[in-house]
């Protein structure tokens, strides 16, 4: 019977490990070196009663990814997780921004200008290129100063989330 | 008399319209797109017909496709809702003379308001007056260059054709007036088909309130008092209330006639909305008429207790008017807060997907006007408003207790939303003062924080309860399969305290 579980989570750029545990009646999460019960319930897919001293939270989580969307009382947080017994991935940290960035677009839409050519000098937050999405249109910008080193995408050209359009460098 | 309506629209505004016609005993014929198949209007119409792709030139624009359906499934009229062919009035003449009743305005009002140029003459025939301008489209960017030097900076580029905020651009200065030339053109042209634009004086910090009017066809018209709409984002309205906090019996009787004057030299009927703009000094200027149902429209129904949807189909169908402007009374205040699939931590980016989990709020004083439902994805073709909330309270602040009461009820995940901006607005000082104008979030709320939830206690809730959640569903922590004797799984628990009560 499993009784224990344990996750790092990151909070406020603090990466923080909660243990929980199950004592008999009861479960206990261990945050550093705080001790909190727990009363918590899963009243139905996905949602969580979680009563703490007398407090009632309502919890929402939905995952996506590595993601969790989670609402605590209706308001909004992301909450990345990581099991500390995973082998960790190489260091792949983010995009140093001395190296090319690349602009991509969060959202599904289409292209509809380019503002730039490759070789054009841009500066940090220039509009780069324009792309519709749900009737809006909406600028993309650089992200870093530099010069633009390719472009992949072209006008009217349909582009998915999270695709890279093109390089700064 | 009617017998069946077509709506030719989607989302919240044709679930609206089919409950309107379902209580006056109309039968109702839903289009859709091929994205749409699933779409909750096309679920609750007695009858649904498909268009074509999902784009809305092949489909909710189609005049001939939804003509061709309304004839097939012989309907009596056609109830345009807004945006798509609301204000087009190539199809309102089309409609009639088709032999089906088009349930708005006739194509020769919406031709002399819908044109901004011309209304503003009109108004200015009239005595209203109206916001400095030019008074013909300016067709390059030197005209524009030149104008815009005799006018004044800053300015508005306004697309002729336009509502909505489509196709519209502030420029500050000399320097940004050709990219903004640029964009507001082809945004009006993507939006209405004719990029033609015309510049205007912006007014620093103005309010915008608009009337609601209502006309038969034997000449009656009546003004259902004010909404004012000015907390907009990019020239979108988010929030809109009724009554405007700073309307007082007269001036609300003053602008009230000069919006009567504007819809009657038209020669108008049905509903439409006289859009204003306020100065400081509450002189008020005509902005525009929207030959149409508002978005906003709840608003009004619930502080002078008219359903105006119903109104639409009753005048529509040739009734006369139950109202004098003497029978109207204004109880208590109503706000709307439009939510929408967007990321306000990731500037406003749309935020199409599937809706994973769905719960709305309830209790008193509280209204939701959706499109959407739990398990449907928001399609990527269309604007990103998902619902429209409202509340109603004895005055405004207990309107505005019940939104922020109701916000944090509205639950929504797999999408982002803009439900927690919308809250932190109705949280702000100056918003609960009344003190507002059309650049209210670009001067509080501009750029708003990437991490505008403050973290604290309940962001290490959320941590415990996504712990939780991973940890119980064995995706991370347990085994494949589970425990069924594990204390972690939390349901079976519930099951337990079940049996034991």
């Amino acid at each position: 019977m499993k009784k224990k579980f344990s996750f790092e989570v990151v909070i406020s750029k603090n990466t923080e490990m909660l243990r929980f545990e199950w004592n008999g009646d009861s479960s206990i999460v261990l945050i550093g070196d705080r001790q909190i019960r727990l009363d918590p319930i899963c009243y139905s897919n996905n949602c969580y009663s979680l009563l703490i001293d007398g407090q009632s939270f309502d919890i929402l989580v939905h995952e996506a990814n590595d993601t969790c969307q989670v609402l605590v009382n209706g308001k909004p947080f992301e909450v990345v997780l990581r099991d500390p017994k995973r082998l960790r991935k190489g260091s792949g940290s983010a995009e140093d921004s001395a190296g090319p960035m690349s602009v991509s677009t969060p959202m599904p839409g289409k292209v509809v200008k380019l503002l730039v050519q490759v070789g054009t000098a841009v500066q940090e937050g220039q509009g780069v290129v324009v792309v519709e999405a749900m009737k809006m249109q909406n600028e993309l910008k650089a992200p870093k100063s530099g010069v633009v080193e390719k472009i992949l995408v072209e006008e009217n050209q349909p582009v998915n989330a999270g695709e890279s359009l093109l390089i700064v460098k | 008399m009617f017998r069946k309506v077509l709506i030719a629209n989607r989302g919240e505004i044709a679930v609206r319209v089919i409950r309107a016609a379902r209580e006056l005993g109309l039968s109702t014929v839903a289009v859709y797109s091929e994205c749409d198949r699933a779409a909750l209007h096309v679920r609750m119409a007695d009858e649904a017909y498909l268009l074509g792709p999902s784009p809305s030139r092949e489909s909710y624009l189609a005049m001939d496709k939804i003509l061709r359906i309304a004839g097939s499934a012989g309907v009596d009229a056609i109830h345009p809702g807004y945006g798509f062919l609301a204000e087009n009035a190539e199809f309102a003449r089309r409609c009639h003379e088709a032999g089906i009743c088009f349930v708005g305005p006739s194509a020769r009002s919406m031709e002399m308001m819908g044109e901004k140029i011309a209304a503003r003459k009109t108004a200015v025939g009239v005595g209203v007056p109206v916001v400095p301008g030019t008074e013909k489209p300016v067709r390059d960017v030197q005209e524009a260059q030149a104008a815009a030097v005799r006018i004044g900076f800053p300015i508005l580029i306004k697309a002729a054709a336009g509502g909505g905020g489509k196709g519209m651009r502030l420029v500050e200065g000399p320097q940004d007036l050709a990219s903004a030339w640029r964009d507001a053109q082809s945004e009006a042209l993507a939006a209405f088909g004719d990029s033609a634009v015309y510049i205007e004086k912006y007014l620093e910090r103005p309010r915008h309130i608009e009337f609601q009017i209502l006309a038969d066809r034997f000449g009656n018209v009546i003004h259902l008092g004010e909404r004012e709409c000015s907390i907009q984002r990019r020239h979108q309205k988010v929030i809109e209330e009724c009554p405007s906090p700073l309307m007082t019996h007269e001036l609300r009787q003053q602008m009230g006639e000069a919006a009567v004057r504007i819809a009657r030299s038209c020669g108008y009927e049905n509903a439409g909305t006289i859009e204003f703009l306020m100065d400081a000094q509450r002189k008020f200027y005509f902005l525009e008429m929207n030959t149409r149902l508002q978005v906003e429209h709840p608003v009004t129904e619930l502080v002078a207790g008219i359903d105006l949807v119903k109104e639409q189909f009753k005048m529509a169908r040739g009734d006369r008017l139950e109202l004098c402007q003497e029978d109207v009374r204004w109880r208590g205040a109503a706000l709307e807060c439009r939510i929408c699939a967007e990321d306000p931590e990731n500037q406003f980016f749309p935020s199409p997907g599937r809706i994973s989990f769905l719960r709305t709020p309830a209790g008193p004083g509280v209204r939701d006007d959706s499109g959407i439902y739990e398990g449907w994805t928001v399609p990527v073709y269309y604007d990103p408003l998902l619902s429209k909330l409202i509340t109603f309270g004895n005055d405004r602040n207990e309107a505005i207790a019940r939104m922020r009461r109701a916000l944090r009820e509205y639950q929504v995940l797999g999408i982002k939303t803009n439900l927690h901006f919308l809250e932190s607005i109705l949280t702000h000082e100056k918003f609960i003062t009344g003190e507002l104008s059309t650049d209210f979030i670009g001067r509080y709320f501009q750029p708003y924080p990437i991490h505008a939830i403050q973290p604290g206690p309940l962001q290490e809730i959320a941590a415990i309860g996504a712990s939780l959640h991973k940890g119980i569903m064995g995706n991370e922590a347990t085994p494949p399969g589970g425990d069924p004797e594990s204390p972690w799984k939390l349901s079976g628990r519930l099951e337990a305290m079940r049996k034991k009560s």
